[in-house]
């Protein structure tokens, strides 16, 4: 019996991966009994973890702990913060759905303050800066890099010599393409056109390469579960 | 005699292959190196290698300085549906770290990565005898992750009050002094998701810590700028990066344990004080099954390097295919318009 518990799930799973499958073939009810079933456990599943490590431990627990307790205080703080939530489900009416603006706004306010630096420092100052020289603080135009080449014309040196000078110009040549996206008859809007467009098209590339493996990855993850894993638990469950 | 239009020319038959086939061939290149069990030795690359010099500079302060040892605050950021890609980066690291004797401190950041992050965490933990809540643990639940980050600029134990398993954070012996950032030598986040942009806004850019980041292939173009800018310590990016790193794991491994790895898990738990290990966090004791999952976990990533090569060749030879059929249409099109045709 527990062969059949240890076995029977992990079939179920390969079964399941093989449904979703067949849609490669075309669109037909085994997919959509797959696709049916894990929408409705995803949604199942993420109510019941919701349930039992959020509302449970982060909210009642501590409210009724609070109150055992004698902090009373502690306790309200734990309720306001609660009612306050539960304002979100005054969207299910026309006639309350006003009274979820106060959640939502409590939130998009603190983390609209609360995110201002760190995002300033984070994705604009030290992102500029990295424009602008290395992080050892080298510059990006550094001319003794080209002298390092042409001392030791080595291709490691090269590649050195150039990433600066690539980074700056290419950046520069994309924020032209982008401010000056409209007409515009300037020699060097029209001149950093094309060059732009192919250092755009390289970042796709790039980004486009690592999407394809990325996905390759997760059809080798199904077959390392069906032909390890899942052999593994048949082999040794059926061996005995 | 006129060129019958409807005629199918040869570069027709490219231009028209059946999806399915595209799709049997595919599933045959990444098949056959996996069940042949191709092994392909991957270079490493600077960032990936950056990442795990960090980690060995842990270690070497460690040893330095074993009264105030540093540890990994461990960020479980990913769920389900990029486990093939981060599941041998977690893998890795965690064996580098339990290695090196390193503490670990985890969580995750949404309830759908907790039990997988428990079960993963703990597997990896009973395979180099890691003690919980000495060696390692798990705090369960950092949602939202933003307060917790921050609290972990003074102590993070208030916002949990208890770990995963219940026990009151007060009285688990790793946390009396892995509670801050002060105590961490490196944040490292195993991400499928922007999760490592939020580390960096918080732990990086706030409090200066360092943070490096295991991140899935899709989301590794966004992350360059950071990885390049030194903002990252170093990355971990896609299958790939994972190969690099489980690689240079593997190396190092062999070097410390100095034994068959099947007869070494074999007799990890002989003779050992059982109630140290308490089975609420794992059963110390290792199946004939057990172990081999453990063995081929060893080369997951590697194993899967070589179907990545299968797909990518063909990928290759299928745009090739494509193109040479589209141009030669192309031209015969263009010969039929300007009358050149059959001249």
């Amino acid at each position: 019996m527990e062969a059949i518990s240890t076995l029977f799930w992990p079939t179920v799973a390969v079964l399941l991966t093989l449904a979703i499958y067949t849609f490669l073939w075309e669109d037909n009810p085994i997919y959509k009994v797959a696709e049916h079933i894990f929408t409705g456990v995803s949604v199942g599943y993420m109510i019941a973890q919701s349930w039992h490590n959020i509302i449970m431990p982060k909210l009642i627990v501590p409210t009724t702990n609070y109150f055992s307790n004698g902090r009373y205080l502690l306790a309200i703080y734990f309720i306001i913060g609660g009612l306050i939530g539960l304002l979100y489900l005054s969207r299910f009416s026309e006639k309350t759905s006003w009274l979820s603006r106060y959640p939502i706004a409590i939130t998009v306010g603190f983390y609209a303050g609360f995110k201002i630096v760190p995002i300033w420092m984070t994705n604009v100052s030290k992102q500029l800066n990295a424009t602008i020289q290395y992080p050892n603080g080298d510059s990006m135009l550094n001319l003794k890099m080209f002298g390092k080449f042409f001392d030791n014309p080595t291709w490691g040196n090269f590649i050195s010599a150039i990433n600066g000078p690539i980074i700056v110009i290419g950046v520069l040549l994309v924020l032209i393409y982008f401010f000056f996206s409209f007409s515009n008859d300037n020699i060097v809007v029209r001149a950093s056109r094309k060059p732009a467009l192919v250092v755009l098209m390289l970042g796709f590339g790039g980004s486009f390469g690592y999407t394809f493996m990325a996905r390759i990855s997760l059809f080798i993850g199904r077959m390392n579960y069906i032909f390890s894993d899942w052999i593994e638990i048949l082999t040794t469950t059926l061996g005995g | 005699m006129a060129e019958d239009k409807n005629e199918k020319k040869w570069y027709d038959y490219l231009l028209t292959i059946k999806k399915p086939l595209v799709y049997l061939g595919m599933f045959l290149v990444v098949i056959i190196p996996f069940l042949s069990r191709c092994k392909l030795k991957t270079y490493e690359t600077d960032l990936v290698k950056k990442v795990f010099t960090r980690v060995e500079k842990i270690h070497e302060y460690n040893k330095e300085h074993p009264d105030s040892k540093r540890g990994i605050l461990l960020g479980f950021d990913y769920g389900p549906s990029t486990t093939p890609e981060n599941d041998p980066m977690l893998y890795a690291v965690l064996r580098h770290a339990f290695l090196r004797d390193i503490p670990v401190v985890a969580w995750a950041p949404y309830v759908a990565y907790l039990q997988l992050a428990e079960g993963r965490i703990k597997r990896i933990a009973k395979e180099y005898k890691a003690e919980y809540g000495k060696d390692y643990v798990f705090m369960g639940l950092a949602y939202p992750p933003t307060p917790y980050m921050i609290s972990t600029g003074t102590d993070m134990r208030p916002m949990f009050n208890t770990d995963y398993y219940g026990n009151d954070v007060y009285k688990l012996p790793i946390l009396d002094r892995f509670n801050n950032y002060d105590a961490f030598g490196l944040v490292v986040t195993i991400s499928g998701t922007a999760m490592p942009e939020v580390w960096l806004r918080y732990a990086n850019s706030l409090y200066n810590q360092d943070v490096a980041v295991a991140t899935t292939a899709v989301n590794a173009a966004k992350f360059y700028a950071y990885a390049a800018s030194g903002q990252f310590t170093g990355m971990i990016a896609g299958l790939k990066g994972a190969a690099e790193y489980e690689q240079m794991v593997t190396r190092l491994e062999n070097k410390v344990i100095d034994e068959d790895i099947k007869e070494y898990l074999t007799g990890l738990y002989k003779n050992v004080d059982k109630d140290k290990y308490p089975e609420k966090y794992y059963e110390p004791e290792y199946t004939k099954s057990e172990i081999n999952t453990a063995i081929l976990r060893r080369r997951q990533a590697g194993r899967g390097m070589s179907s990545q090569f299968g797909a990518h060749v063909y990928v290759i030879i299928l745009i090739i295919i494509g193109n040479v059929g589209y141009y030669f249409k192309r031209r015969d099109e263009k010969r039929r318009k300007t009358g050149k045709w059959g001249a």
